[in-house]
């Protein structure tokens, strides 16, 4: 087992928010931050992982994609296996209206796994899908996958800015910590917090949180949350239980 | 007085700019909500639109819209990054200490001033 250094909120030029982020580009600064494990997370999107995997040397990418969903709450998903981001995709895909208006919200670049840009893709990214919390977090379940709420304080697209709380149902895998800590009645509950950087320049990407395990993969993390089978997490996940008061 | 403008409206409310809109237009309506698809689907040309978003993301739902201009209600202001997106968008930002309702209902008995002007 050893330390795996990861940055688990990464976005890329396909995400229209997003500038000078191509596989190429994230991978270099990624690599150069000293990061081992980034989580590629566009938004509504993970047709871009497959071109950040080709550009990798020694990172490795968790695919993934930041779902908007009917709340507009939004919702990182990741994945072991791209099959799984992409059959996600294409059941948001099917629920997501409207085209994107480029000059307003900004291009969606699709990039192939040489490197190159190949076009713009067409479906308006920056829209909240027709799907709400619950239907997303069954689908990642049944697909294997894990879903980290982004941003929660964030009175858009965070969980407990947008609807004041955390339903008590919700299958959460995790939560991102806000970078200024917890307000005094924390909801976190027993849901394991994450440090990331929702990087939408290549300047932000970092090793934010660090898993001592025996390699990557969700099932691993999970149990380096729980301190399970020697597996535990970077000292910097104590700041969040800090946070807490307790 | 036929026409209701932006300034109109904050010299009578007491609301402060943040930035201005290219071209004064008439303010013909209201629009108020805070989930962006439903304003992206609802607010109308012309109309204010009340919100308690603060994000940068307000400024492309107001030129996707065509709104008059974006108010932010409650107290609260936008961020420094929405004030230098919608300056260079020439996008309207202002904001009010009343909230949403109040500030929506003063708003709407000006409209009908102005209405009953017009057509009285
Ligand atoms: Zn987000
Ligand atoms: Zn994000």
């Amino acid at each position: 087992m050893r330390w795996f250094t990861a940055d688990l909120h990464v976005h890329t030029d396909l995400s229209p928010c997003a500038k000078s982020m191509s596989p190429d580009q994230v991978v270099r600064a990624a690599e150069s931050a000293g990061v081992d494990v980034i989580a590629i997370c566009d938004h509504n999107s993970a047709a871009n992982v497959a071109a950040v995997q080709a550009a990798a040397a020694q990172v490795v990418v968790l695919p993934g994609l930041e779902v908007n969903t009917r709340e507009e709450v939004h919702l990182v998903c990741l994945f072991d296996h791209l099959e799984g981001a992409l059959a996600l995709q294409e059941m948001v895909y099917r629920e997501l209206p409207g085209e994107n208006d480029e000059g307003i919200f900004g291009p969606q670049w699709l990039y192939n796994e040489a490197g190159d840009r190949i076009g713009l893709e067409r479906k308006f990214l920056a829209g909240s899908c027709r799907l709400s919390m619950q239907a997303v977090i069954a689908l990642v379940n049944r697909l294997g996958g894990l879903v980290i709420a982004p941003h929660p304080m964030r009175t858009y697209g965070g969980i407990i800015g947008v609807l004041g709380f955390i339903p008590k149902d919700l299958q959460l895998g995790a939560i991102e910590a806000p970078p200024s800590g917890w307000p005094h009645h924390s909801p976190l509950g027993e849901i394991p917090g994450v440090i990331a950087s929702d990087a939408h320049r290549t300047e932000e990407i970092g090793p934010h949180m660090a898993f001592y395990m025996e390699r990557v993969g969700l099932e691993e993390m999970k149990y380096a949350w729980r301190g399970l089978e020697g597996r535990r997490t970077h000292p910097k996940f104590l700041m969040v239980k800090e946070a807490l008061g307790r | 007085m036929r026409q209701l403008t932006l300034s109109d409206l904050a010299q009578k409310l007491q609301l402060q700019f943040h930035t201005h809109s290219r071209e004064a237009k008439e303010v013909t309506g209201g629009y108020a909500g805070d989930l962006l698809s439903d304003v992206m689907a609802n607010a109308r040309d012309g109309q204010v639109w009340l919100t308690i978003q603060v994000h940068e993301n307000i400024v492309a739902v107001a030129l996707l819209t065509n709104v008059a201009g974006v108010i932010i209600t409650g107290g609260r202001r936008p961020l420094p990054e929405t004030v230098e997106r919608a300056r260079e968008e020439g996008v309207a930002i202002l904001s009010s200490d009343l909230s949403t309702f109040t500030l929506g209902g003063e708003i709407y008995r000006l409209l009908e001033e102005r209405n009953a002007l017009v057509h009285g």
